[in-house]
């Protein structure tokens, strides 16, 4: 296996066709497992719109939103890891450097604390979805602008702005924690730990729409991206528009793990994770990192989410405890093998 | 082509920084198609920032740039990044790529200004491995090469990115800005590149590199630049830079200047 890695051309195709059924697979999994199991024919059955009452309603508007919300998820998470990477020339970048992950949690806080009791929801959102959205966003204006200067967006001044403003709003989400009663702050903590729980059809289309701009758009940047990993001043020479680049990835990147913070939380690791992971297997070609590392993570969001139901049957495990639980392992492994795939310490 | 007029000319390129002082100070000259221009000076001359210029990349902390350089009849700023990029490659003096690419997929991506098909490209990436003696080393990854390795794998990319299809015919000027190439080969290795540069001269393909071994600038570069403080200290062919004169003003050093027994090109010797 590692022989076979380390020469990185075990056939793509494979790769793809293994994580394709994965997740068919996982999906599958996710609609039959829970609190009332439902056999596998019987939940096709549900899909097609063949089944009894309530075998039907658990699948179409429970289990089924939810499994297809954790696929668009942590394929958003997955491809805004692996944008991010490439963006920032440095393997174990993870989207949350550029301030989204702490200005949301802070927005998220800031709701929670002022307007907890509020349940107020908006074009299908709630309100503490919306203030994670809007601080999330915040956050990544200031990061960029902090980072711009005549000359263009320096990824190295992005890098420490990013590392300063999630310094700053982590303080801030602190402060409202402080000021927080038990109830307030067991709900804080559990929204940083991210959960699937209130999946529904709108949240999903706002993530599946997202995600589909991010796959429309990032392919086309793939061997841009590739040719950025030389160096930026390389990258000018071979006659890319770095500069234009960069502000689209960092637009698309804030849209993704926003979008993601407003329906599902916190979650971390997977856009870490996935795309080094893939890159191990694959190589760092951007043509098959990023559809691959979204159907990585859109792979390990769903089963962590089955698991997330099914270990603590009948409550529920934040999911992402199980994400970076399944993950961190893995990823452990891999970097103590690092030096067979090539990959140097960043 | 016409090939009276200069290929390259740079005219009173001045560059001065934020404190006032000049990095480059009323730089002149032009070169032909085909013809290798080695720069040579000590360090902090401006050689660096020549090659920057010349390749249209903004100098950190420069204050005014003035002048014009323009390659061929088309003034460097009038020329779209684009399409420079299929005629310009540029080597840097250090790249830091920390992504395991193969030796092969390096070279591949000095292809990405070109839209010639996947199966030029190939024969285009065989044909500059080879040439840059990178066979054995094909499949293996970047960030494991030496640094003499990793040298020639990126020089491999950059002339991937200056080379055509032998069925094109008759190419577009070409040019190759090269910071220091032979820096970290070995002397057979140099022999090697420096052979590579004289085909691609031959070829028409104007080369500026920036070379600290003297003897080497003088046994295979048409025309020699001696750059000091920012100053055009001298220019010419090998047998007019390379001087005992010369020597001592550019590098605070005696030196001796001998007539190499074959080539009859100047040849420095340390005292």
């Amino acid at each position: 296996m590692l022989d076979a890695i380390r020469m990185r051309r075990i056939s793509i195709a494979w790769v793809y066709a293994f994580l394709g059924a994965s997740l068919f697979m996982l999906l599958l999994l996710s609609v039959t497992t829970g609190i009332a199991p439902i056999a596998v024919t019987e939940a096709l059955q549900a899909l097609l719109g063949e089944s009894n009452e309530s075998a039907s309603l658990i699948i179409n508007q429970i289990r089924l939103p939810r499994a297809l919300l954790a696929m668009s998820v942590g394929a958003l998470l997955a491809l805004c890891g692996a944008a991010t990477q490439g963006l920032f020339r440095n393997p174990l970048a993870d989207p949350s450097l550029i301030g989204v992950t702490s200005g949301a949690s802070l927005g998220a806080s800031a709701v929670i604390v002022m307007a907890g009791t509020l349940s107020v929801s908006f074009v299908g959102l709630s309100l503490v979805s919306l203030g994670a959205f809007a601080g999330g966003m915040a956050a990544v204006c200031l990061v960029y602008l902090l980072s711009n200067s005549g000359s263009g967006t320096s990824v190295a001044t992005m890098l420490l702005a990013g590392i300063g403003i999630s310094a700053l709003a982590g303080s801030g989400t602190s402060l409202f924690e402080f000021y927080a009663d038990n109830d307030m702050l067991r709900r804080i903590s559990l929204w940083r730990m991210g959960g699937l729980d209130g999946a529904d059809y709108q949240r999903l289309g706002y993530a599946t729409m997202v995600l589909l701009v991010l796959g429309c758009v990032f392919p086309r940047y793939s061997t841009a991206l590739n040719a950025l990993l030389l160096g930026e001043s390389e990258a000018r020479h071979l006659g890319l528009n770095v500069k234009r680049m960069k502000r689209v990835i960092i637009v698309l990147v804030a849209a993704g793990m926003g979008v993601s913070v407003a329906v599902s939380g916190a979650i971390g690791f997977v856009g870490l994770i996935v795309p080094h992971v893939m890159r191990m297997i694959v190589g760092p070609d951007h043509r098959h990192l990023l559809p691959l590392s979204a159907l990585a993570g859109a792979c390990l969001l769903v089963l962590a989410d089955c698991l997330a139901r099914l270990l603590l049957s009948p409550s529920e495990l934040p999911v992402g405890v199980i994400t970076a639980l399944v993950g961190a392992p893995v990823f452990v492994a891999l970097l103590r093998h690092r030096h067979q795939y090539g990959m140097q310490a960043a | 082509m016409n090939t009276q007029a200069s290929a390259l000319s740079i005219e009173a390129l001045s560059i001065q920084l934020k404190g006032g002082k000049h990095l480059l100070d009323n730089v002149s000259f032009s070169l032909q198609a085909g013809e290798v221009l080695a720069v040579i000076g000590p360090n902090g001359a401006g050689k660096t920032s020549l090659l920057k210029v010349l390749s249209g990349e903004p100098v950190s902390g420069q204050l005014t740039q003035e002048g014009e350089v323009a390659y061929a009849d088309r003034l460097l700023k009038a020329w779209p990044q684009d399409h420079r990029a299929q005629q310009l490659a540029i080597l840097p003096q250090l790249s830091l790529l920390n992504f395991p690419y193969t030796v092969e997929e390096v070279v591949q991506l000095g292809r990405t200004p070109h839209a010639t098909g996947k199966q030029v490209d190939r024969e285009i990436v065989t044909s500059v491995i080879q040439r840059l003696d990178l066979q054995a080393l094909r499949s293996s990854l970047y960030t494991e090469l030496s640094g003499g390795e990793k040298q020639r794998t990126q020089l491999a990319r950059t002339l991937a990115q200056i080379s055509f299809p032998e069925a094109a015919g008759d190419p577009a000027q070409r040019y190759l800005l090269l910071d220091e190439p032979t820096a970290s080969l070995d002397l057979g290795h140099q022999q090697q590149l420096m052979q590579l540069i004289r085909d691609l001269a031959e070829q028409g393909v104007v080369v500026v590199m920036i070379v600290h071994d003297v003897n080497l600038a003088a046994r295979y570069a048409d025309k020699l630049l001696a750059l000091q403080s920012g100053k055009v200290l001298a220019f010419g062919a090998a047998s007019e830079v390379v001087t005992e004169a010369v020597m001592q003003v550019l590098y605070q050093v005696d030196v001796k200047v001998i007539q190499h027994p074959e080539t009859g090109k100047p040849v420095v010797l340390g005292v």
